[in-house]
């Protein structure tokens, strides 16, 4: 892929990494089928279906939490929107997706300590805190980040990364980063 | 009661529900951009189904190559009403059918977690 100018650069640091696709705006749920679609369709030209399989469902897990809980809206329709960036880095040895969006404090509390707790724990622990959280869970708020991270993690099977990089008071640039290596 | 019919779109499943033949069948990906709301109706339809009390023989068939997981939590609703089902003497078979691309130890596992707890007959068949 050849970029007009060096955004590989800018968004990876790392010449040796290419840039899948970036995308910076208002994340719908059309949006996020497009994008699922074309990981699906493009990684399978290169890589072993589980792989695909992978950088797909981490891909939408994190993609839907920017669209659900981004501070930053757009309304149109009678819903609401999260905006915010979602980012795809093919790497030497596998795949980073990277998103980013606005969280208010209670936001960034809450998932400090959510991220904190996942990345404490071995796969085993997550398998554990995941069937125990599906099962608490309300049925009627299904859009609950809590298992959406765990689910991250475990697919990923390295600790998540995650950022927050103050705007002002009381809002934050929340930067989450997942690894999948091929090996 | 009617059988309960829904097309597939790229996010969510075909639903097919024959209260008759006891045929149920669940095709297609899951992620909807919210789940339950896609899967409400589902799970009123059964609620109403069990209580006409018809002892139909149910069988499940499942394919979905990839559900998030707030339509694994709406399954594991869907899974433990026919476990009820199942309880008050009816029969019921769960087929969870799969391909050998999914063949990765995650998604199986993943799939035999929504099961764990329930006391309701399933097996995997490899198409």
């Amino acid at each position: 892929m050849v970029y007009p100018f060096n955004i590989r650069k800018i968004f990876t640091g790392n010449s040796k990494s290419e840039v899948v696709f970036i995308f910076n705006g208002v994340i719908t749920q059309d949006l996020i089928v497009s994008l699922g679609e074309s990981i699906r369709g493009e990684l399978s030209l290169y890589c072993k279906p589980r792989i695909v399989n992978r950088v797909f469902a981490i891909f939408i897990e994190m993609a839907q939490n920017v669209m659900h809980y981004s501070d930053d809206k757009f309304h149109f329709d009678k819903r609401s929107y999260g905006k915010g960036q979602l980012i795809l880095i093919k790497n030497p040895d596998g795949f980073e997706i990277i998103t980013l969006n606005k969280v208010n404090d209670n936001q960034k509390n809450f998932l400090m300590q959510r991220n904190k707790l996942i990345n404490n724990l071995n796969q085993q622990e997550l398998k554990e805190l995941y069937i125990k959280t599906r099962n608490k869970k309300s049925l009627t708020n299904t859009k609950g980040a809590g298992l959406g991270f765990i689910d991250i993690a475990r697919r990923s099977g390295i600790p998540l990364n995650f950022e927050f990089e103050s705007i002002d008071d009381f809002h934050h640039q929340f930067k989450l980063r997942a690894i999948v290596f091929e090996s | 009661m009617k059988k309960l019919i829904t097309k597939p779109t790229k996010c969510t499943p075909e639903i097919f529900f024959d209260p008759e033949k006891g045929v149920f069948n669940i095709f297609g990906d899951s992620y909807p951009e919210n789940a339950y709301e896609f899967y409400n109706p589902v799970i009123n339809w059964i609620d109403n189904f069990v209580k006409q009390k018809n002892q139909v023989d149910i069988e499940l068939s499942i394919k979905i190559q990839y559900f998030d997981t707030s339509s694994s939590k709406c399954l594991s609703v869907i899974l433990e009403k026919l476990e009820a089902y199942y309880k008050q003497g009816n029969k019921v078979n769960v087929n969870w059918l799969y391909n050998i691309d999914e063949e990765d130890n995650y998604s199986l596992q993943n799939v035999e977690e929504l099961f764990i707890g329930l006391n309701l007959p399933y097996r995997f068949i490899k198409k």
